[in-house]
Formats: C-alpha cells, sequence, structure tokens
C-alpha cells in the first residue's frame, strides 16, 4: 500500500478500501476491481492419494518490521477502551490493524487471534475428512486463524470459511484447535510462505512460513485404501456398463505391482466388454506374473479383438513377435 | 510403472492409464502426487500445477555415461538423439540419473508440468504471452534450459516437439545443503511486479523470474474492462476504479473522474462523496469540496449508514482545514 501514500495518507487510504466495501458489510464482498495488493494472493494445493487439501492466502512482508512478541498490556487496554480495536481484544481477540502497532508493538502478537496471512482470512479447503496433527476435521473449507505464542501456537480452523481477517471470528464456530510447537530459523522469511516440503502416500506436512518461525502441522488421510476403495466403488455404481474404470483401477494397482489385485479389475473389466485394452493389460499381467504361455495366448485373442474392432494393434503384435522370439 | 516396461513400453502404459482415467474421470492415488501453487503478481495470477516426483535415495542429477547411451533406447522407442527425454528409458539404475544432463525433462512427473500466466510475462526478461505452456527443463551441471511449450497437455516429455516452443531460457542452478526430498515449485521473494519461481529438488534449486511489465497500466487496463462490463446500478466498481487512479497518481484523472462521478449518479453516498470531496480540495475548489463533504456527513450519520464515527470525524477535520483555505 506505500503507493497510496502520495495522494493520500496512509490512514485515509485503507479508509477508501473499507469504505468501498462498507456498504455490503456483514457479508463481505470481493471488489470487483482488481487492485494490486501489498500482500498478493497466493493458492497452494496438494494432493494426498485421491484427496485434496487447498490454502488460498495472502502475503505479507516483514518489511523490516517487528512480526512477533508480546503486545504491552497497558497499550492494548488503550486500545480497547478507545474502540480500535474490539472488546474481545482483551481476551484472544484479535488486534489486527490495531493503530498503534509500532516498533514495540508486534505484527502479530502473542496470545491474540490472527488471520495467518493478510486481507481475507486464511482459506483452508479439504476434500475428504482428515486428520489434523491426529485430531479429526471434517471435508470442508475453514477458515484459519492462528494464535502465536513463543513456545506454543493454536491453529485454528474456523467453519465460517470465508471472512475479512480475523475482526469478525467467533470460536464458537470453531471446528477444530491444534497445538503446534513453532520453530526458530536462522534465515528470515520476507514474505509469510505456505509450504508443504514433505508428502508422504497419505500425509502432507504443511508448513506456516514467517520471518524466522516455521509452523508445521500435519494433514493425514486415515484408512486411505477404504477411502479410494469407495470412491471407485462409488464410480462404478454411478456407471455400470464402464469398461474403462474397472481397467483404470487395475492400471492402477499394476502401477504399484498389485498383480493380484490388478488382475482381478481386469477380469471385471473384461466381463463388462472385452476389448484390445483390457485384453492387452490381462496379458501384460499375465506376463508380469511369469506366466508367459497364457500370456501369448490372450495377447493373441487381444490383437484378434482389437483388428475386429478397428484398432491399430501393429505395436502391440510387434512385441508379441519379440516376445515369441525370446528378445524380451 | 517398472513393471510393464517388460512388456509394454512405459510412456504408451502411462498414456493408455492417462487416457483411460481421464474419461472415466477415475482418481488413483499416484506414486508423485500432484500439486499446484498460485501467485498474484500485481493483478496477474501465475499458476504451475505439477506432480511430485520423490528422491528415494535414487541419483536424480548427473551425466548419463556415453557408453549406456549408445545402448539405451527411448521410451517411446524412438532413436535417442541430441537433447530427446531420457525419462523412463531402458537401463536407468543406479549410475543412470533421473534427470539426466542435456536431456529434456517434464520438470515434475506424470504429465508434464503447466505453467498458466493469465498476462503478458517476461521471464527473465524475456517476452512471453499470456497462455498455457507445458514446463520442460534440460539439466546441466552449470546453466539448465527452461522451456515454456506451447503443447500445455502432454504426457511427460515423450512427445514433446522443440518446433512448438514459445521461449526457452537459461537459468543458473544453486546447490542447496539440505536435501529436499519431494520436488517443489515455490515463489518467493515476490514484489510489487515480479515473482521468482524455484524449482527445488534434492540439492539443487534452480531460479527464474516472472515480472509483469507496467502492473498499474494494466490494472487500470483490466479496471476499465471491469467499469464497461459493470452493472448500471453497481456503484462500487467505477468508485474502486477512481480510487486506484487518484491513489497512485495516474495520469488519466479525466477517465477516473467520469468513473467517479457515474458512480455518484448511480448512487451518492459516503464513499463516493467523501472521494469527491478530496478530488475537488486537491484541485484547490475548496467551497465546493466542502459542500460535497457536508453532504457526505449528513449522508453518513443516517441511522444505518454503517460509517463509524472516527470516519466521520476525519472527514470533519479535514472539511475544517478547507474551510480555512476558502
Amino acid at each position: 500500500m506505500k503507493s497510496l501514500q502520495r495522494f493520500f495518507p496512509r490512514a485515509a487510504a485503507s479508509l477508501l478500501v473499507l469504505l468501498s466495501l462498507a456498504a455490503v458489510a456483514p457479508a463481505q464482498q470481493q471488489p470487483k476491481v482488481r487492485l494490486p495488493q501489498a500482500s498478493p494472493a497466493s493458492t497452494l494445493s496438494q494432493t494426498i492419494g485421491v484427496t485434496d487439501i487447498t490454502i488460498v492466502y495472502h502475503r505479507p512482508a516483514v518489511r523490516g518490521r517487528t512480526v512477533w512478541g508480546d503486545a504491552p498490556a497497558d497499550k492494548v487496554a488503550a486500545l480497547v477502551k478507545a474502540n480500535a480495536v474490539g472488546p474481545d481484544a482483551s481476551g484472544e481477540g484479535t488486534l489486527d490493524g490495531a493503530p498503534g502497532g509500532g516498533k514495540d508493538f508486534p505484527l502479530e502478537p502473542n496470545g491474540h487471534v490472527w488471520r495467518a496471512g493478510a486481507n481475507e482470512a486464511t482459506r483452508f479447503t479439504v476434500s475428504d475428512d482428515v486428520l489434523i496433527n491426529g485430531q479429526k476435521l471434517p471435508a470442508g473449507a475453514y477458515s484459519l486463524h492462528v494464535i502465536p505464542n513463543k513456545d506454543e501456537w493454536t491453529i485454528i480452523f474456523n467453519k465460517t470459511a470465508d471472512q475479512w481477517g480475523s475482526f469478525r471470528y467467533d470460536a464458537k464456530q470453531d471446528a477444530l484447535r491444534v497445538k503446534v510447537k513453532p520453530m526458530w530459523l536462522q534465515e528470515s522469511q520476507e514474505i509469510l510462505s505456505y509450504e508443504i516440503p514433505q508428502v508422504t502416500a497419505n500425509t502432507a506436512q504443511v508448513w506456516i512460513r514467517w520471518e524466522k518461525v516455521a509452523v508445521p502441522f500435519t494433514v493425514e488421510v486415515p484408512n486411505q485404501d477404504a477411502l479410494v476403495r469407495s470412491k471407485i466403488d462409488a464410480q462404478i455404481a454411478a456407471n455400470p456398463n464402464d469398461w474403462q474404470i474397472p481397467l483404470a483401477v487395475a492400471n492402477a494397482y499394476f502401477n504399484d505391482d498389485k498383480f493380484d489385485e490388478a488382475m482381478k479389475w481386469t477380469e471385471q473389466s473384461i466381463k463388462v466388454k472385452e476389448t484390445f485394452q483390457n485384453l492387452r493389460t490381462k496379458a501384460n499381467l499375465l506376463f508380469n506374473m511369469n506366466r508367459k504361455q497364457e500370456a501369448i495366448a490372450v495377447a493373441e485373442q487381444a490383437i484378434a479383438r482389437g483388428k475386429a474392432d478397428g484398432v491399430d494393434t501393429t505395436r502391440f503384435e510387434k512385441q508379441l513377435a519379440d516376445i515369441k522370439a525370446g528378445k524380451m | 510403472m517398472k513393471s510393464q516396461r517388460k512388456f509394454l513400453p512405459l510412456a504408451a502404459a502411462l498414456v493408455a492409464l492417462a487416457g483411460v482415467c481421464a474419461q472415466a474421470q477415475l482418481r488413483a492415488p499416484r506414486p508423485s502426487q500432484k500439486a499446484s501453487v498460485m501467485q498474484t503478481v500485481g493483478v496477474t495470477d501465475i499458476t504451475i500445477i505439477y506432480s511430485r516426483p520423490a528422491v528415494k535415495g535414487r541419483t536424480v542429477w548427473g551425466d548419463v555415461p556415453a557408453d549406456k547411451l549408445t545402448t539405451i533406447k527411448t521410451a517411446t522407442g524412438g532413436p535417442l538423439t541430441g537433447e530427446v527425454t531420457l525419462d523412463g528409458a531402458n537401463g536407468s539404475g543406479k549410475d543412470f540419473p533421473m534427470a539426466p544432463n542435456g536431456h529434456v525433462w517434464r520438470a515434475g512427473a506424470n504429465e508434464a508440468t503447466q505453467f498458466i500466466v493469465a498476462d503478458d510475462v517476461l521471464v527473465n526478461g524475456q517476452p512471453l504471452k499470456a497462455g498455457t505452456y507445458s514446463l520442460h527443463a534440460i539439466p546441466g551441471r552449470d546453466e539448465w534450459t527452461i522451456i515454456f511449450n506451447g503443447d500445455a497437455g502432454q504426457w511427460g516429455s515423450f512427445t514433446y516437439d522443440a518446433k512448438k516452443d514459445v521461449l526457452r531460457i537459461k537459468a543458473k542452478p544453486q546447490t542447496v545443503a539440505a536435501n529436499q526430498e519431494n520436488l517443489i515449485y515455490t515463489f518467493d521473494p515476490v514484489t510489487d511486479n515480479s515473482a521468482q519461481v524455484n524449482i527445488r529438488w534434492e540439492h539443487v534449486l534452480v531460479p527464474f523470474t516472472v515480472e509483469v511489465k507496467d502492473v498499474k497500466a494494466l490494472a487500470v487496463e483490466k479496471m476499465r474492462a471491469a467499469v464497461a462490463a459493470a452493472k448500471p446500478d453497481d456503484w462500487r466498481t467505477p468508485l474502486q476504479a477512481a480510487n486506484y487512479v487518484y491513489q497512485n497518481n495516474l495520469s488519466n484523472t479525466d477517465e477516473a473522474g467520469q468513473w467517479l462521478d457515474r458512480s455518484i449518479k448511480i448512487k451518492e453516498n459516503f464513499a463516493n462523496l467523501y472521494t469527491k470531496a478530496r478530488v475537488l480540495a486537491g484541485q484547490g475548489k475548496n467551497a465546493e469540496a466542502v459542500a460535497t463533504a457536508e453532504h457526505a456527513i449528513q449522508l453518513a450519520k443516517a441511522p444505518d449508514s454503517g460509517i463509524s464515527p472516527n470516519t466521520i470525524a476525519d472527514l470533519e477535520k479535514r472539511m475544517a482545514d478547507w474551510k480555512a483555505k476558502m
């Protein structure tokens, strides 16, 4: 917002932005005009298995300011008294935008709710039920707030997904609060950054990284096999005459070297309809299961089917010839 | 996929799978999981969609031994010449890096990495038009080539065609002490008009810069379109556009004045009259500024205006200054 200072003083400039929004409050409405923002928007998404998590946030910069620390109690009391912040700021209520924020008043004071970003509260969306640091969070869209502290942060998933800052944050709408230990790092990170440095088959580690703090929490998809299975079942139930879905499942298992499972699904696909593709997969599977003679028989069946259906089988025929000749 | 290449070429198996999955819209967990990052620079969104391979103790970077090059075939079965991709090549092993120097790599896993930019930008200073591209890289020990290719939807780099390149840039790889297990793209740092893209995997970091040439001009261009498209009863859009011009001391003040007047004509309220009063004062028309401010305050004092006493007090203070200058 630096640029605003040339024409209007800083306070008035942000006032203008607020005024443009004022008439629509309490419903928060995105300006239809896209303005360059001092804290630009960013989005991060990660797939864990078949589950998507998405974090939408804005990235404030340190700009030489004090980010973390305690807010002097007398200043907080004065702000509450002057109506410059909400009355709940005497508790954990947000001090965001407090006019007194200065050198001895950190941007994100310890013990007070912060939007964990800038502009709108950070948005956290997850497409299936997950565990956050082991605790259940149902699928849904949440606003993400935090309460920073020196030794322990609170990460808040709040059911009012769309809100401006934490100004209207209501703890009664919390879906989950988890406690996290912040890490204090050597290197300063100028702009707030959400990152997922580590991802496994069923977990992702999310880092909130700003200034010298990194706050990690883990998102885990519990019972992923059952989840995948239930999604597949739903797909198949909805498309009982589609041979491609079970074949896709078969190929996925095949990729994972799970031949028996892959074979089961291939047979299911063939049962719906014999095609070059599913017979070819079956041949490939048999070959990988060291059942070469059967593989060759099914491969020939696949080629015959393909030719009858007008599919180009040339390359597969060449491979079959190589196999028969003992080249593979 | 290891097992399939015994019989069916790897790439073909993958293409078959991807095609089938796309048709059936069936999602299966993938070893290299999908991720995306989006960063706004000014009013321009830059999106990178990729899949994240893991190191898993393997050799990621390095040269392919010359003797191996002569014996291997590419995954597609084609001739191995020049910079052609070695992804999934037969014979890769311990002494055969995953993303070999000098060969095109999808800069991710599964589908080639996608790079989407909403407006024309400069990449390391070179122009790249708004669009969706596949992103490939040619790693090298001292210098990487980053490729923006016009064929955005391709599996790996197997059908990569240099003739469809839109831009190639050179980037300098850096060595980082910490191992990054999963490939990661980040935007950092980000300024008012640029973002550095970091490709980070294993011990290598490759940065390149995406820059928007004139953020303010682009913002105004988009505002102009937004105002033109605004509904007849929308007073907010023209006001926001006008405020942006005034706040940034841009030259199109005549246009901004029209936008502001349009907003006021649609609906007089504290927000647009507040701006109007300040514009008038800025033009030295203090008497008109005061009259407009008085009107604004009158509207603000209506019980349901939603305007805070502090805001009204701010304008009253300004008004006193203007009065003094009358």
